[in-house]
């Protein structure tokens, strides 16, 4: 292991399945997968405010934590939608930053979840001068279990845990440009879709559903359009990567275009699909 | 193709900042600061280098022309002065009172003593005289007469051989004279 370009061990963590990548090499194209493997997961009931349990995964990462102790890597854990939940705070005048604007963000899961949110681990994203800016919460619970996989000081350490929707959008951020477009994530049971335009966020929707194919992807779209400002654009940017099809279609108006992931070698499509998520983060 | 596919390198929306465990990759300005000072002195450094060895070239090409330039200076001088010297003998000779010292030796000669050989020396002002006087009161006779002449002055004997060989035992000297000091 090169102290330049050390092991990265990516995991992509649901409800269903713990999926896991030992990435070697540089970054970017020279980026191989060295190891692989997807843990099976009993799916347990929802719990309340309809997110999936997360038990099952920290257990299931902590064994495959006991696996590679003592291996020098960097650990990122990309979070299902199941556990994560998005809001978009709206800017707000007099706040100073840091802290403030945390609490603010707290206070607009407060208004859209109540008191459950305040057991939620916040973070909020940045944004251009006077535009929304993309929250996301998870549960604390949740955040201590991944930690505690991964003592500090200890090998191998974790260096990122962050929302599928962070991974995919800064995978293929530079396909959004300035247009008005759609972004879709699917997954089993749950699809997170956002809008934005000329670099703004205007709309983040987190839905638990049967969300497996166009059709009821334009379902939500006809649904989700009238939270965005006129002129939002039929383009949909689609990431389902439990779905084995490349997804090219035209629905209504809705025009469909499947995002390719850059990925490694060694990677092959058609086999290591649940990987997908957890390289996102590539 | 859709719009936004057409649109990959239009300009890029801000990345999500939503992680977990990493802080936000915000501008590190205390290692901006710390780079902006680095490359402020880098400059400073660089110009002030530049400078020095401006300065160190100009000094450099300056020692170079002084150092070409003394030899060929030393070698005029030396055979400036030793034309000079030359000259100054050659002068010194042209001006010698040959005239008045011959007439001075043929006056004390006073027939008993034949000149043999004359060697002035210029640089001296000495003329060493070789003769031979037909017996030692001769030779003293001629050497009084000489010193009691206007031309010459410190006239003394240098050394005498009697010519034992000969029939007349003749005396051959060498007398020598200071000329043209005394006024």
């Amino acid at each position: 292991m090169s102290l330049l370009s050390p092991e990265r061990i990516l995991i992509a963590l649901t409800p269903f399945e713990l999926a896991y990548a030992r990435m070697t090499g540089a970054l970017g194209a020279g980026a191989r997968l060295a190891d692989k493997g997807v843990l099976a997961l009993q799916p347990q009931p929802a719990s309340e405010g309809g997110h999936g349990p997360w038990h099952a995964g920290v257990a299931a990462l902590s064994a495959l934590a006991a696996d590679i102790a003592g291996r020098a890597a960097r650990v990122t854990v990309v979070l299902s939608n199941h556990f994560v939940r998005y809001a978009l705070v709206p800017p707000a005048e007099g706040l100073r930053g840091g802290a403030e604007d945390l609490a603010y963000a707290r206070y607009c899961f407060g208004r859209i979840h109540g008191e459950r949110s305040q057991g939620w681990e916040v973070r909020l994203s940045g944004a251009e001068n006077d535009a929304a800016r993309v929250a996301s919460a998870i549960d604390l619970g949740l955040l201590q279990g991944l930690a505690g996989c991964f003592p500090s000081k200890a090998k191998p350490r974790l260096a990122s845990v962050q929302p599928y929707l962070m991974a995919a959008f800064n995978h293929w951020r530079r396909m959004a440009g300035r247009e008005p477009v759609w972004l879709l994530l699917a997954e089993p049971q749950r699809a997170c879709l956002a809008h934005m335009s000329a670099g703004r966020w205007n709309a983040v929707h987190n839905a638990r559903g049967d969300f497996d194919g166009p059709e009821q992807w334009a379902e939500l779209l006809d649904r989700e359009r009238h939270r965005v400002p006129g002129g939002a654009g039929t383009d949909v940017l689609v990431h389902a990567p439990h779905r084995a099809e490349i997804d090219e279609s035209q629905v209504g108006p809705w025009q469909f275009q499947s995002l390719i992931l850059r990925a490694p070698s060694g990677y092959s499509p058609l086999e290591d699909q649940p990987l997908a998520m957890a390289l996102c983060a590539l | 193709m859709t719009r936004a596919i057409r649109n990959i390198f239009a300009m890029t929306p801000l990345p999500l900042e939503l992680d977990y465990v990493s802080a936000p990759r915000r501008l590190p300005w205390p290692g901006l600061a710390v780079l902006a000072v680095a490359l402020v002195t880098a400059v400073a450094l660089a110009w002030h280098y530049r400078d020095v060895q401006g300065k160190l070239a100009f000094l450099q090409a300056s020692l170079g022309l002084q150092g070409a330039a003394r030899p060929p200076r030393q070698e005029n001088t030396a055979r400036l002065e030793s034309e000079e010297r030359q000259l100054g003998l050659v002068v010194r000779q042209l001006t010698l009172p040959w005239a008045q010292m011959v007439d001075a030796l043929e006056r004390a000669s006073g027939g008993d003593v034949a000149m043999l050989q004359l060697q002035p020396d210029v640089q001296q002002r000495v003329l060493r005289v070789t003769a031979e006087a037909k017996d030692t009161q001769a030779m003293i006779d001629y050497l009084r007469r000489l010193g009691e002449s206007k031309a010459f002055t410190d006239v003394h004997l240098v050394s005498h051989r009697i010519q034992a060989d000969e029939p007349t035992h003749p005396v051959q000297f060498v007398a020598q004279g200071l000329f043209g000091a005394a006024p």
